[in-house]
This record gives structure tokens, sequence and C-alpha cells, in this order.
């Protein structure tokens, strides 16, 4: 070994070991999708997308227990909900019980005459207790007359039943033996809010996980537990993608060391061959962790396909090996070709990094990082490394007579011409509606998860995931003069059918106008007094009865305004804390809407309701986000594109020769995005950058295609090294193809029809000589 | 030790006796069961502890076999409440109120329902269902008694006394179980 080889050797096992170290204490992997989102281009949009990821409606876990009778389902849900509250994971636990819900109840009783929209200067007039009273006889002669027994001495004008209508109003199941059932009363349900955000996996997991093991505790064989909502999504994600990319790195692995053993009939070459490639993924994962954050799970399964390709460079360098020629001899020779295959397949990726995606970005820092490592290391190290009879039994050719075969290919090179205008054909067919701006797809949730959820969703009336309304200012109290403005509106709505129900902060937490105004209407101690002697003359009710009543509207007339501290510790509390809170400098309410029929029409009507106001439908958000970003991508492409033309032009000191380069590339693209469009698969942004990978890794056989040689033999073993790089390539390619998580399986697909039609253009285009 | 059989015996008998219905009460549930559709005029006295006199109510009462109930209170007010199965609509026109919702919502709420029903239908597994049932006259002149079974109806209404004649209802008195009662007076039924 010379000096500069050791010199060499040293630096990489040097970095390579540091690196690993380094990654040992330092790496955290996710598998939050929402790193493959784009960054919020508005603040609405960053709200959105920050509610998607942490708000309450990201919290909540939907329970349904069905498979038994309708009493013993209504024993589960009572033991369930018992075990869930007494573990810590969780926020809050609502089954419908309303016992459970008793500290609410005391504190929305102390303070209903500052939340009840009833209270107006009417009400308390002796004709408008004389109605009340009334209504209040007619209830209790019916059978039920007992619900308003306990409240009638304090509350006859009914201000609890009417909040209770309210709150609940805006859509709970029905309920059964006490508890929440769906309409047909075959499924229990619950709802529990984790008090872990909906981005962090690993506690969803854990709550899911929570969950099952409750039921299993308080439920007999028979009856089967539902659990639905993003905490159990995130959870599946999570499962689904670690799934993938271990199966993708494992299957790819084996492989292709077992493609290159029987190409070099000897360990020692194809174990190093793996050198580059993990130097590579080593490198690249601490160039993505050090700039860019925790590393997305996966940005780790795409290094399964960094492994198809940078096995590609020792690949090239060992297949291309004469017999007896050492290596430090064949690097020399291929050099030229070598250099300019690994800077296009990086300059591929640099329309990745620039992207504002951080997903991709770490994609494309993935890719250029290892790359590059996996070039320097094949260069430089593995002639080190490699001992001189290594590369004895390797073989010198292809099992059947290579160049023939090409040159029989290049015969029938005008085909390309047709399948050209085929998929031309193709993509013009398609073009009105080609992509898929839709995320939602990202999920890879099965399509039975999916439905499940969605009919979870609509027993429980829990809120929309699509709709939602935003109100923004730097002042609470105009937040809720607003939230008091748009409820009245969203009732109309609600009347026109336009969606099935709305919550609200200021239903909770009214403004301090109306409290005032609420406060003005309540009348004086004598006044209150000698208006209800006039309003119940006549009535049956015992002397004395309402003196609760009078005591208490005295206190709500001298009571402190009503604030969220009223509600600490209680679930409105909580909830109030969702629907209300403080953001950057201002404050923001959230409007969960349930049952949305007409969007458009609410849309036009919150037009209406002023600035600060704001109507978000998040699949139209996301789209215009992905929309846009594709364009900014399309940009960036087309001067990656421009820039490895360029690269070729130079590199190889003809525009001619680069032209040839790009040709087959070209066409490969043109007819991969046709073959896919045909197959009814539409282009998201992970098919787009798995098309950047299929030019650089095209380029490396139109480049080695056309390589001068000197004879037939050397021409042969060019041949070999790019076969088998190919078949390396495909193998990774597949592996990935097959995944559940889209944006993995489109990547596969892509790059695997890709790489074929890339193949065998080049082949066909190459030159003679 | 025989003696100790002997008792034991005795008192399963006795038990056993006492387990078989009342031959008089199978009568009775046959005749009303044999009753296709009925309508009849009440007077309901309320006596409610929150009150200083009570509430008396009138209206019509409509029974169609095997299911279907309505209560029309005429006076004080006007509401309607009409059950058919485990449905029930309420219906107050001069509030302009109409409400729609099931009984198997609220176990007292079924358990009421059935006290009526079952009785107007004859059908004593039903009734045995909800409540205790103790038999008291003949069948030209009875009466049941109704103690609820399940501990959350049992909690709000302690007991009910349904009292007719042949095939026909005379009384319901219901009593809570906090002191307030219901005395029902029917009359003038036509078929």
């Amino acid at each position: 070994m010379t000096r500069s080889d050791r010199a060499a050797v040293s630096i990489w096992l040097a970095t390579l070991l540091a690196g690993a170290a380094w990654l040992a204490m330092h790496l955290v992997v996710t598998t939050d999708l929402s790193a493959f989102l784009p960054m919020a281009a508005t603040r609405s949009q960053a709200l959105l997308a920050q509610q998607l990821r942490e708000g309450a409606s990201s919290r909540l876990v939907l329970i349904g227990v069905d498979g038994a009778d309708a009493a013993t389902l209504a024993r589960i849900s009572g033991d369930l909900a018992r075990k869930l509250r007494a573990d810590d994971a969780f926020a809050i636990v609502a089954n419908g019980d309303p016992a459970l819900m008793s500290a609410d109840r005391a504190r929305v009783e102390t303070w209903r005459y500052a939340m009840s929209p009833g209270v107006t200067a009417d009400r308390f007039t002796a004709a408008g207790l004389r109605d009340a009273l009334t209504l209040d006889l007619e209830l209790l002669a019916s059978p039920l007359g007992a619900a308003i027994k306990g409240t009638l001495a304090a509350d006859p004008t009914g201000e609890l039943r009417r909040l209770a209508l309210t709150f609940l109003g805006q859509g709970a199941p029905p309920t059964t033996n006490g508890v929440w059932f769906a309409p047909d009363g075959t499924r229990a349900l619950l709802v529990a809010q984790t008090k872990a955000p909906g981005f962090d996996a690993e506690a969803q997991a854990r709550a899911v996980s929570a969950v099952r093991a409750a039921f299993a505790a308080v439920a007999p064989a028979d009856a089967r537990l539902r659990i639905s909502g993003p905490g159990s999504f995130a959870a599946e994600a999570r499962h689904v993608i670690a799934g993938d990319a271990r199966r993708a790195s494992i299957v790819t692995s084996i492989a292709v060391l077992a493609l290159l053993f029987s190409a070099y009939r000897s360990a020692w070459p194809t174990a190093l061959s793996a050198l580059p490639a993990l130097t590579g993924m080593v490198i690249g994962v601490v160039a993505v962790a050090a700039l860019l954050g925790p590393v997305h799970a996966i940005t780790l399964a795409f290094g399964a396909m960094l492994i198809g390709e940078a096995v590609d460079y020792p690949t090239y360098l060992f297949a291309n090996a004469a017999p007896g020629e050492p290596l430090r001899e064949t690097m020399a020779r291929i050099a030229p070709t070598f250099r300019l295959a690994v800077l296009t397949t990086a300059m591929g990726a640099l329309a990745m990094l620039l992207s504002s995606f951080r997903g991709l970005a770490q994609l494309g820092v993935f890719t250029m990082a290892g790359v590059v490592t996996a070039g320097l290391v094949t260069r430089f190290v593995l002639p080190a490394l490699t001992p001189a009879r290594a590369l004895e039994r390797k073989a010198a050719r292809l099992p059947f007579d290579a160049i023939r075969l090409v040159g029989t290919a290049r015969r029938y090179k005008w085909t390309l011409a047709i399948l050209l205008v085929a998929a031309c054909a193709v993509i013009a067919a398609h073009r009105e509606a080609p992509w898929d701006d839709d995320l939602a797809n990202l999920n890879p949730a099965t399509e039975a998860a999916k439905a499940l959820d969605r009919e979870l969703r609509a027993q429980l009336q829990a809120p929309d995931v699509r709709y939602a309304l935003v109100i923004r200012d730097a002042d609470r109290e105009t937040v809720l003069r607003s939230s008091e403005r748009v409820d009245a509106m969203l009732q109309d709505a609600v009347s026109r059918a336009w969606l099935t129900g709305f919550d609200l902060p200021s239903r909770y937490l009214p403004s301090r106008d109306v409290q005032a105004a609420r406060r003005a209407a309540l009348p004086p101690p004598d006044a209150l007094a000698a208006r209800l002697a006039t309003a119940t003359e006549g009535l049956p009710f015992r002397d004395g009865l309402f003196a609760p009543f009078l005591a208490d509207v005295e206190r709500a007339r001298h009571a402190p305004a009503l604030d969220r501290e009223a509600f600490r510790g209680t679930a409105l509390g909580l909830k109030l804390d969702a629907l209300l809170f403080e953001s950057d400098g201002e404050w923001i309410a959230v409007a969960p809407l349930v049952g949305v029929r007409a969007p458009a029409d609410i849309a036009q009507q919150m037009r209406a309701a002023g600035a600060g106001v704001h109507w978000l439908d998040l699949k139209d958000e996301t789209g215009a986000l992905v929309a846009g970003y594709r364009e900014q991508s399309l940009r960036s492409i087309a001067i990656g594109a421009a820039a490895i033309a360029v690269l070729l032009g130079v590199g190889l000191r003809s525009v001619a020769l680069a032209a040839r380069a790009l040709a087959p590339v070209a066409i490969a693209v043109v007819m991969t995005v046709a073959t896919l469009l045909a197959f009814g698969e539409r282009l998201t942004i992970f098919h787009l950058v798995a098309m950047l990978l299929v030019v650089g890794v095209g380029l490396n056989y139109a480049l080695f295609f056309n390589r001068p040689r000197r004879d037939d033999d050397e021409g042969r073993l060019t041949l070999l090294a790019v076969f088998l790089a190919f078949a390396a390539a495909l193998i990774a390619a597949m592996t990935l193809a097959v995944s559940v998580t889209p944006v993995l399986r489109a990547i596969g697909l892509t790059t695997a029809l890709g790489t074929v039609f890339a193949f065998a253009a080049s082949a066909m285009l190459s030159r003679d000589r | 030790m025989t003696r100790a059989l002997a008792v034991a015996l005795l008192v399963a008998g006795a038990a056993h006796a006492a387990s078989t219905a009342d031959p008089a009460l199978t009568e009775v549930m046959r005749n009303l069961a044999a009753v296709p559709t009925a309508r009849a005029r009440f007077t309901e006295t309320r006596e409610v502890a929150l009150l200083k006199a009570p509430l008396v109510l009138t209206g019509t009462l409509r029974y169609e076999r095997p299911d279907r109930l309505e209560k029309h209170v005429l006076t004080p007010y006007d509401e309607r409440v009409a059950i058919a199965g485990t449905e029930i609509t309420v219906e107050n026109k001069a509030r302009g109120r109409s409400q729609r919702f099931s009984a198997s919502s609220n176990a007292s709420l079924l358990a009421l329902v059935e006290s009526l029903r079952a009785t107007l239908a004859g059908d004593l597994p039903a009734l045995e269902r909800y409540f205790d049932v103790a038999f008291e006259g003949g069948a030209r002149d009875w009466a049941v008694v109704l103690v609820p079974r399940g501990a959350e109806t049992l909690a709000l209404i302690a007991r009910i006394r349904i009292a007719g004649a042949g095939d026909r209802l005379r009384r319901i008195d219901i009593d809570e179980a906090g002191g307030d009662q219901s005395r029902m007076s029917i009359e003038d039924e036509t078929r």
C-alpha cells in the first residue's frame, strides 16, 4: 500500500467511525408525516397545520365497542371509561355518563346567569317570569318531572336546562342505559383525549395500547373494540413505515450482494462493494441530522434506494477490471466517465435539496451527501483496500453475447420513435389532471381503517377534520365578540342544514360586554321579589319556594366577570383551552364544525363576518400549497437538468456526445410518465423526486454505454458492469415498489420503470465504437 | 331430620304455589289481551311537594294493541304524548314544540311506559320483566301492584297500582320515591 493509499484508508475509517459514533449518540428518527408537508405559506395555514399536529382534535381517540347486547355494552363502556380515567395518559374520557361530568355541572350551575343566552331583560319581567313558571308546571306534570324538581327552586327560568341543551345540542350521540350509543344501538361509543400531542406517534401508540389493555381487562371474549383517530393513524403509520423501511433494506441488501457474488465469485470484492454504500448512508444520515434535524423514517427507507445506486460505483470499478489488471489502473481508465457519473447523479439530487418541503430537502441532502461519499470511497479507498488477487475469479463477461445483443438492440432504435409518440399521446390524453395534490393519499392507513374512522366520527359527531373556522386578533375580547357574532351566523347556517353543529369558545366564556349586559338584565332583589310575586299569583307553587332563586340572582348581579380560571380542572376547562388560546402574540379561537354539508355557502356567509374570521378548507389549502410547491419544484428541476447538460457538455468535451447521453434519459422519463398515467397512477411530488433519481442513474448507463473502448474485451467488461448496476438498481426499486407506504411505493414504481426504460434506451442509442 | 325435611318440603311447596300466577290474574290478563282498542277520558291529580296545591290534568287516553298508546292532556294545557313501541313523540301546539325520542335511552321511562302498555295488552311476562307483580282481588274487580325491579327505576318510582274491572282500567296510582304522587281515574271507556 502506498502512502496516499494509507492516508485515504485512514481518513475514510476515521470519518466512518466518527460518523457512526455521532449517530449512535444523537440520532433522532421521526415518523411524523407532517415533515413531508410543505411549510405553511400564510398564518392561517400555519395555524391549521399546528392544529393538525397538536390541537385538541389531533389528540382524540375514538372508541367503539360492539359485539354484545346493549346492557353488556353499557357496562363495558362504564368500566372502560373508569379504567382509562385512572390512566395518566388521558386528559378527558367521555362516554356520555352524566355522573362523570359533575364538576362541570357544578361550574355551569354557578355561572349560569353569566353564560346563558336566555338572560335578557324581558325574561325577568313579571310576564317573562310567568311564562317560565307556566312551562315549569307543565314539565312537572309530565312523568319525567323528576328531572326538573331538583333545580326548580333555584332556577325557575331554566337557564341550566338551556345551557345543557346548547352544550349537548351541538351534537352528542343518543344515550342508552346512560351511555353513548350509535344510532342503531349496536355499538357503545367513547371518546378520549390524550395529554400527548398528535404528532408524538410514540405516545399515541402507547395510548392506543392502553385502551386495548383496559378493554381486554373488562370485556368478555366476544365483544370487539374499534379504535380510530389521528393518534391511532399516526401509530399505525409509524408501524407501517418502519416495517417497509426494514424490509426494503434487508431484502435489497441480501439480493444485491447475492447478485454481485455471482459475478465476482469471491467474498472479498462482494463484501467490499458494501463499503461505499454503507459509508454513504452513514454520512448521508449525519448530514441530514446535522443540517435538518430529526431524520424521517421515510428518508431512511430511501436509503434502500441508495444502496442499489451506490453499489453501482464499486460495480463499475470491479466489473471493469480486466483479468490481472491492478485496480489502480482500472480506476485510471474509467476515471473520466466515473467522475461524470457521480457528479451528474449528485446534480440530480440538487433540485430536492433546494425544496422547501422539509421531507424532500432531507432526501436531497441524503442523496447528495451519500452519493458523493460513495463515489469518493470507491475512487480512493477501494483500490487501496482490495488485495491484488481478489478479482481473480471474477467473470470477464456476461454469460451471454452481450455485444451482439446490444448490436441487435441498436438496429431496433426506430421503435423508440414509435413508443415516444405513443407516450406523448398518452401524456396529452391525461394533461387535464395528471397531478394528485391530495395529501390524504399519503396516509398509509388501509381503506378499511379510513372507513372505520369516518364511521366512528359520524357516530360520535366528532368535528370535521377538513373544515374549520378560525378567529384571530391581538385582543381577546375582540375575538370573543367576533365569536358571538359568528355564533348567530352559524345557528342560521344550522337551521338551513348547511352543517349539523358547531362549538365556539364564546359559549363557555362570553365576552365582557355580553356578561355586563346580562348582569344588567338581572333586576335588583326587591324588584325581582315583587315581579315574582305577581308572576306566581294563582299558580300553585309553595310560598317561599323560590328563595334560592332570589339569592342566586343577587349573587350573580355582584359576581366578578367569568374567566377561564373558573373552569380550571374540569372537562369544560380543557375544551375551552382547546377552543381559545394565545399563540405568537395573538388570541386565536377555533370553531370545530360538525357535519358540514354546504361548505361553499358557509364560506360565503363567513365573508360577511368581518376581518379576523377565516374559513379554512384543509384539503384546498394543502392542495394549493402542494400545487404551488410543485411549480417551484418543476422550475428547480429545469435548472438541475440544465446544470447536468452543461456538466456533460464540459465533461465530454462535445455537445453531440452530451446529447447522445441525455437522449435516452429524456426518452426514459417521458415513457415512465406515460406508463404511470396509463395505469391510472396520478403523479405526486414523490414521483417527481424519483424521476430525478432515474435521471441520475440513467445517465450512468448512457455514459458507460458510450464510453470509448479499445477492443471487444473491454467492451464486454463495460457491459458486464452496466448490466450488474442496472440489475442492482432494479432490485432496490422493486423492493420499494411493493411497500405499503404510498410515498415509498411511488418512488419504487417510478424508479423501476425509469431504470428499465433508461437501460433499454441507452443500449439502443449507444454508438458503435 | 325427617321433621326438618318435611318443613323444607312444605316451605318449598308454598313458594312454588306463590310463584305460579294466580288463576284470577291469568284470567284478567287474558281478558285484557282480547281488547283490540280502547278510548277513555281521564282525570289525573298530581301531588308535588314543591306545589302547595295539586295539579289537576284532564284529557283522553287511547290504546291500540299491542303497543300504541296516546295520552292527550286537554286541560290546563294542550299536550299530546304518543307512544309507538319505544318511540315517544311529545307535541305541544301552543308552544310549537314537537320532540321525538326513544324510550330505550332511559330505563325508568321504559319501565313506566311498559307498566301501562303491558297491562293493557295483557302481557304478564313483559310486566314481570320490569316489576315484581302482586295481584289483588278477583277477575271482576282487580288491581295489580307493581314494584320496579331495576335500581335506577326504583330510585324514582316506589310503586304503581293499576286497578280495573273486567277488561277495563279504572285507576292508575303512581307513588314516586320522593313522596310525590299521581292519581288517575279513568272513565267512560268506549271501544
